[in-house]
């Protein structure tokens, strides 16, 4: 009888745990094998530091950056390398040695840059006054078996100087995931 | 102390009463009236609930067959997710182990998980995002991966997963990784990634799945279940441009292969646990009752005591429940075929015909495309041919000229259109999809 009291309020009680709080940003409550928000953000301030300590990075006069792309090689079709990029920008510029061009401001010209050829390019830094390129690529790589998935994710990024084609500056970051689907999983 | 057994045997049952979209939306879509089929399974595709996966995963596939390719997308996200998901409530996989298997969130064998991501990458595909299509193509490779079967080869049997992985990668500036995609499956052909024509056909219906109903079925408590291939007429297609034939297409990958590679070894040992318990709990209330009836007839007076001990052994057996999860995403076809031709750039005739086993054309599923628009870079065409319902419903290009289309009349191909009369009535037409404005078919308007 007392069991099936306890039975009775625990399924009562099911529906009175609070269901929204407030959450710290690098809390992560659900781990699953995609990349979390804190990934991106502490790749963002890797990367970011890292292209200030390059030594392309100077005082005297600010680099103009242009953001390219990020290559889309994981298995997120809804993968967002714009926020990722945006938050390198803001620490960059946050240090004075860097300015970045908004790409809204020259849409038509900045867009079709990634189809454009090296003299095309070329011809469009002179014109912006552009002095490097921002690009990467995002990998990921899987491995699935007995009901459990494996996910290494390499996130790379480099600087190109417009006028050269040259890379002057590449660094990455690295994560890997592990995920165990439940008994039964179909 | 009845009564609370019967509250808890209520709420027991309504755990299991999350619904799926209803039969009529399946008709529906059998008979091509694909508004109606998605106008009655939006409310149960919104609903967060066990079905949710299988319910999206339908809808999408509803919007899809009828072209309605961005109404689809959202939906087979959705399912997606879940599929793919490793994080599970404890509940979850609690209920399924202990009670019914189909107690458990719907996340489907590996080939309906691949199948969700594939129709998401060919929507990325036509709207020529090809990087994004590509993540959802390897996703859909990665998800059947997890499959064995006697053939060494058949690890890479979603042969039409590399097909167009290997198209965007060459699309993408990556020719090498191509190469090494289109080598994965020896049934990929390397010219399907460089012609400027891809062409997929989809035939047939997936198996349904179904308990086993028969004498065994006493012994199993009707824990495992089958898969009932539905028979299809269509053995291969031809491609005829301009009224020349130019390539014939075979069977590439097909759902009951696949479902005959999948081992859930786990999840068949679980089943076969509970059978036993099952069978434990029911021999205990046999031999409760025995024990009962022999004390009765002694007139020890404990008559209600031991009726009450059998009643509580009899909940007990009722409680273990064995049934398998039938549930499946019975709308996928069970055949894709791939193919590809580099055709001249501009407007052409394009007739997919369709052939029995004995090589007789099946003439009532030819379908023909007018003024076909062919771009010289790359050209997705995508058919359906499991339909012989189109009923009077017509399609068109926007090309075909008034004259032209009433000089076709007579062609079964070209039906005048019944006047809509009321919203109900208001249906995607189906085929040529890639010939359909997208937001004319995202208002459900007809040509």
């Amino acid at each position: 009888m007392k069991f099936i009291f306890l039975f009775i309020i625990l399924i009562c009680l099911n529906g009175c745990s609070p269901v929204n709080r407030r959450m710290g940003l690098d809390e992560n409550l659900i781990i699953d094998t995609d990349l979390t928000v804190s990934d991106l953000k502490a790749t963002a301030q890797k990367i970011s530091r890292s292209i200030a300590k390059s030594k392309i990075s100077s005082k005297d006069k600010p680099q103009r950056i242009v953001f390219m792309e990020i290559e889309n090689r994981t298995f997120d079709d809804t993968f967002d390398s714009y926020n990722l990029l945006s938050q390198i920008r803001k620490t960059l510029i946050a240090s004075n040695n860097f300015e970045f061009i908004d790409r809204k401001q020259f849409p038509e010209i900045l867009n079709n840059l990634s189809d454009s050829n090296l003299e095309k390019r070329k011809e469009i830094a002179k014109l912006m006054n552009v002095d490097y390129f921002l690009t990467g690529r995002a990998y990921a790589h899987s491995i699935r078996k007995e009901g459990a998935r494996e996910v290494y994710y390499r996130l790379s990024f480099r600087l190109t100087d417009a006028e050269t084609g040259g890379i002057v500056w590449c660094d990455d970051d690295e994560y890997k995931y592990y995920g165990k689907y439940e008994p039964i999983n179909r | 102390m009845i009564k609370n057994i019967i509250i808890i045997l209520v709420l027991f049952l309504l755990v299991g009463c999350a619904a799926q979209i209803p039969k009529e939306a399946e008709e529906a879509f059998y008979m091509n009236d694909f508004g109606k089929a998605a106008k009655l399974s939006q409310p149960c595709a919104n609903k967060l609930n066990r079905n949710f996966a299988l319910n999206n995963a339908k809808l999408g596939l509803i919007y899809f067959t009828g072209g309605g390719y961005e109404l689809a997308f959202s939906p087979f996200l959705n399912a997606g997710k879940v599929m793919e998901r490793t994080v599970t409530s404890f509940d979850n996989s609690f209920w399924s182990a202990v009670s019914r298997e189909d107690f458990k969130e719907f996340k489907g064998e590996p080939f309906e998980r691949s199948m969700c991501h594939w129709y998401r990458g060919i929507i990325h595909y036509r709207r020529g995002d090809y990087e994004n299509a590509l993540a959802a193509f390897r996703r859909a490779i990665d998800a059947d991966k997890d499959t064995t079967s006697k053939n060494d080869n058949d690890s890479f049997d979603f042969a039409a997963g590399y097909v167009m992985a290997a198209r965007c990668y060459n699309l993408l500036g990556e020719p090498d990784t191509a190469d090494t995609y289109a080598q994965r499956s020896e049934k990929v052909d390397k010219e399907f990634c460089y012609d400027n024509s891809i062409f997929i056909i989809e035939c047939g219906d997936s198996p349904l799945k179904q308990r086993e109903n028969d004498i065994k079925d006493i012994w199993s408590c009707s824990a495992f279940a089958d898969y009932i291939p539905r028979k299809s007429r269509i053995e291969y297609a031809k491609i005829f441009v301009d009224g020349n034939e130019r390539i014939r297409i075979n069977k590439c990958t097909s759902t009951s292969f696949q479902l005959s590679c999948n081992t859930e070894k786990v999840a068949n040992t679980i089943q076969s646990i509970k059978i036993g318990a099952k069978w434990t709990v029911r021999i205990c209330a046999f031999a409760g009752a025995f024990t009962g009836v022999l004390i009765a007839t002694k007139g020890t007076g404990v008559a209600a005591a031991s009726a009450a001990g059998i009643g509580a052994a009899l909940v007990a057996g009722a409680a273990v429940r064995t049934e398998a999860d039938v549930r499946v995403w019975d709308l996928l076809p069970d055949n894709i075929g791939v193919g590809s031709l580099d055709i001249e750039p501009g407007f052409h005739n394009i007739a997919v015909c369709f052939y029995s086993s004995s090589n007789l054309e099946l003439e009532d599923w030819r379908q023909v495309y007018y003024y076909y628009p062919i771009k010289r870079e790359d050209n997705l065409i995508y058919f359906r041919a499991t339909f012989n319902n189109f009923g009077s419903y017509k399609f068109i290009t926007e090309e075909c000229s008034k004259s032209f289309l009433e000089s076709k009349l007579n062609s079964r191909h070209y039906i005048e259109i019944p006047k809509v009369n009321k919203e109900s009535d208001i249906r995607i037409i189906p085929l040529a999809p890639a010939l359909w404005k997208e937001n004319e078919v995202d208002n459900f308007t007809i040509f």
